[in-house]
């Protein structure tokens, strides 16, 4: 495979599944080389801030899944000064999950933006949008490197599982 | 007028009036061709491609998959058809755009003429 079909190829991902095939058809017929699959790449991107309502949508899921990364920790610090009395093994318990407080902020985020069901379905592209963009927020928020690597992990991993989740949840509503 | 039907952009327009015309041949890049060729403005891949899709989405166009063609690299061609919403649309547009015009300054209405 020649590095322009796999940079063409790579671009056609940011196409809509159900129309990658005829839009690389149509990019053959029309000898669209690497700059044509990349701009038509970037149109279907840019199609969830085409509307005011599709963009509002969006800026409110961002806020939220963002507040999370930065809620989240807030918490678990306040908890953890509280509980360092207890000694008894639920609360160790407890505290160890909290003791990651950007890993665990990062799966509670993630599931948020891949589960909402807040977004058009037009809108679809944003969500990949926003993981791009808190992925690494929550990497550099992470007191340490495991966490930064934990939380650059689970962010998109979450956010795929709740989606999975979503499209199944659609589908059987849909027959139902 | 038809108070529900959406009031088309231009380049929606202008995709919804190139599909009828290209009967059962109308995809992206008829459409793009069918534009160039009657306004000399050849719109860009993305942008038809993507106004074909939305206009998909809203109800006012239908589509099929045609058969698979080795100059499109034994990729099919996704057919487009003009749906009722879609006709609703372009008339909602036309007689939107026919009422502004009404009552212009007299000047600019023999410009626009021109």
């Amino acid at each position: 495979m020649t590095p322009a079909r796999l940079l063409i190829l790579l671009a056609l991902r940011g196409v809509p599944a159900h129309l990658r095939d005829s839009v690389q058809g149509d990019l053959t017929e029309s000898q669209g080389g690497v700059g044509a699959a990349w701009a038509m790449s970037l149109h279907f991107q840019a199609e969830p801030y085409r509307a005011s309502s599709d963009r509002c949508a969006a800026l409110l899921l961002f806020v939220a899944a963002a507040g999370l990364l930065w809620i989240v920790p807030m918490a678990a610090y306040s908890l953890l000064a509280q509980a360092a009395v207890f000694g008894d093994g639920f609360s160790r318990a407890v505290l160890m999950v909290w003791s990651a407080p950007t890993a665990l902020a990062a799966v509670v985020s993630g599931l948020l933006l891949g589960r909402s069901s807040a977004l058009p379905r037009q809108a679809e592209a944003a969500r990949l949008h926003m993981v791009l963009v808190l992925l690494p927020a929550a990497a550099l928020a992470a007191p340490d490197a495991l966490q930064a690597v934990l939380a650059a992990v689970l962010l998109p991993a979450a956010a795929w599982l709740a989606g999975q989740n979503r499209e199944v949840s659609a589908q059987l509503s849909e027959t139902a | 007028m038809t108070a529900s039907a959406p009031i088309l952009g231009n380049l929606e327009l202008l995709v919804l009036l190139a599909v009828p015309r290209l009967r059962e041949a109308a995809y992206a890049v008829a459409v793009r061709d069918s534009i160039a060729e009657r306004t000399g403005n050849e719109p860009s891949r993305g942008a038809v491609s993507v106004t074909l899709d939305r206009l998909e989405r809203k109800g006012l166009l239908q589509s099929r998959l045609g058969e698979p063609t080795a100059a499109r690299g034994g990729k099919s061609k996704r057919l487009y058809t003009l749906a009722a919403p879609g006709q609703q649309a372009l008339r909602a547009t036309l007689q939107s755009t026919q009422a502004m015009l009404q009552g212009l300054p007299p000047e600019l209405a023999l410009a626009l003429r021109r």
